[in-house]
């Protein structure tokens, strides 16, 4: 009887993660989260972008390495200018 | 002249895309992909910026003034993104463009250039199979394939980064890895952790230096940083932060050490709140601060830290706003501020990026001719003050140096657009 409640008790604990699972589509185009359902596309597209980007901000003076169309999103002014100017500034005449 | 800026932008309206992933929000319209299928997207824009003001660039020729400048810059980038299998997804890039740059201002301040940009490809490939966290990893080079050598007075056409989009025409092959992972918390949430890398080539450029010395070899430090973000949705309102400290080795010039840049330490931060599924706002700040620097001493043989900080504080606030017409039509507004605190110099170019504010006011018209292809077409005007400078003082001071205070408008105009297969 007790291992019977205990096994009752444990198939309630789990139900509605079985049901999350039931529920998850098959394909996800962000992978999963822990509890099964989709990742939110958009933010993991996003904050892949932003460690690309920002991680990298040394790997051209302005080209970003996003489509020109996110430049307006992906640019930042704070993070360029300085640099450009500290190696390829030039003094004339 | 005009003529080629016309085809250029009827050729950049003809062969446009759409599927951005905003890095503040998705703007209102804009389709997400997810399929599992592959996508190939052709993007382009066509900018043109023009300038004007009391001074010419670099400021501190006092005879280049009045001074005028102008920007044709047409970037072009191809993606290919899609499921190498369930768990493994990959996206390439590839990015190049051209660019025409002229600067007309007193006293023989006079240079243009017209050269193809540095190629930009980049290739992320992100594991899904794993619950909970989808680790990624991303390399990216820079091609070689601008001018960073520009020849008499061509020279002249680098401008002002405040001003134009493109300050400098070329550097050499820079290669840059990122390694990361997304940590998903719940459907709405996500941490986001990387480590990244960049090795930097070395690259020959025309003289920096002040007295019409020989060419100059200069070959960049490297630069190594972290990343840490979190993003989290509530309902209609988006909210997302980052940071990232970047550390750099130092730089040589013409084989020698010369210096360390300070370790850099950037923030930013966006709100998106979608009023209805026509409107959407967004706003985001970015803040950067950087230690001093570490100029190598000859006398010395040592680096030093230097004795105040020369690099100045940054921040830029945005403010958008779209809102979707009909079904074809998106309208979107937009304001910026930037401001640097402070004067900084540049000790290798005897030169002095000034303190500065800028504002900007522009608008954004996006038309979606097809599922799978858009245009967008944009208009700023952008105001710049620049705050005086006195005499340079290098133990001694040197008179006629200072800068007066400056005041800079200019507009931007582009059209751009992309389409998916």
């Amino acid at each position: 009887m007790r291992t019977l409640i205990a096994a009752f008790t444990l198939a309630l604990a789990m139900a509605p993660q079985a049901a999350t699972a039931q529920q998850a589509p098959a394909t996800c185009p962000e992978g999963r989260t822990l509890q099964g359902t989709c990742v939110n596309p958009v933010l993991a597209q996003a904050a892949r972008t932003i460690a690309n980007v920002r991680g990298q901000s040394r790997l051209s003076y302005f080209i970003l390495p996003v489509l020109p169309s996110q430049d307006n999103a992906a640019r930042d002014p704070t993070l360029r200018n300085l640099r450009a100017f500290y190696e390829i500034d030039v003094v004339h005449p | 002249m005009v003529k080629r800026y016309v085809t250029a932008l009827g050729i950049a309206a003809i062969t446009l895309p759409t599927w951005a992933v905003d890095l503040a929000a998705q703007p209102v319209g804009t389709a997400v992909q997810v399929s599992s299928g592959w996508a190939l997207v052709f993007d382009t824009e066509a900018r043109y910026t023009s300038w004007s003001g009391p001074r010419g660039f670099p400021n501190s020729y006092a005879p280049g003034t009045p001074a005028r400048g102008s920007l044709f810059h047409m970037p072009m980038a191809m993606a290919l993104t899609g499921l190498v299998n369930p768990d493994l997804k990959l996206e390439l890039l590839a990015r190049t463009g051209f660019v025409e740059a002229r600067q007309n201002a007193g006293g023989g301040l006079v240079g243009s250039v017209r050269t193809m940009t540095d190629t930009v490809v980049s290739g992320t490939v992100t594991w899904l199979g794993t619950p909970g966290i989808q680790p990624f990893f991303a390399l990216n080079a820079n091609l070689p394939t601008g001018s960073a050598y520009l020849n008499g007075t061509s020279a002249f056409a680098r401008m002002d980064p405040d001003l134009v989009e493109v300050p400098t025409f070329g550097e050499g092959f820079n290669l840059g890895a990122t390694l990361g992972a997304n940590v998903p918390i719940g459907e709405n949430s996500m941490a986001t952790f990387s480590i990244s890398h960049t090795h930097r080539g070395g690259f020959t450029r025309d003289p920096t230096d002040i007295f019409g010395g020989p060419d100059t070899r200069i070959q960049p430090g490297a630069s190594t940083s972290g990343t840490a973000q979190l993003a989290h949705l509530m309902g209609a309102l988006l909210l997302r932060a980052a940071a990232t400290y970047t550390y750099t080795s130092a730089t040589r010039i013409d084989g020698g050490l010369a210096v360390i840049q300070g370790d850099s330490f950037a923030l930013t931060g966006t709100a998106a709140y979608t009023w209805s599924p026509e409107h959407q706002t967004t706003f985001t700040a970015a803040y950067s601060h950087t230690r001093s620097n570490a100029n190598f001493i000859l006398a010395l043989n040592q680096f030093q830290r230097e004795a105040f900080n020369s690099n100045s504080n940054a921040l830029r606030l945005r403010l958008d706003h779209s809102w979707r017409v009909t079904q074809d039509w998106t309208l979107g507004v937009y304001g910026t501020w930037f401001n640097r605190d402070a004067n900084a110099y540049i000790p290798t170019a005897f030169q002095f990026i000034p303190a500065k504010t800028k504002w900007g006011l522009g608008g954004s018209a996006r038309y979606q001719l097809a599922p799978n292809a858009a245009i967008t077409g944009r208009f700023e005007h952008f105001w710049v003050s620049q705050s005086s400078r006195p005499d340079i003082d290098f133990g001694g001071i040197i008179p006629g140096t200072a800068i007066p205070a400056l005041s800079f408008t200019g507009w931007t105009v582009s059209l751009g657009g992309n389409i998916t297969f």
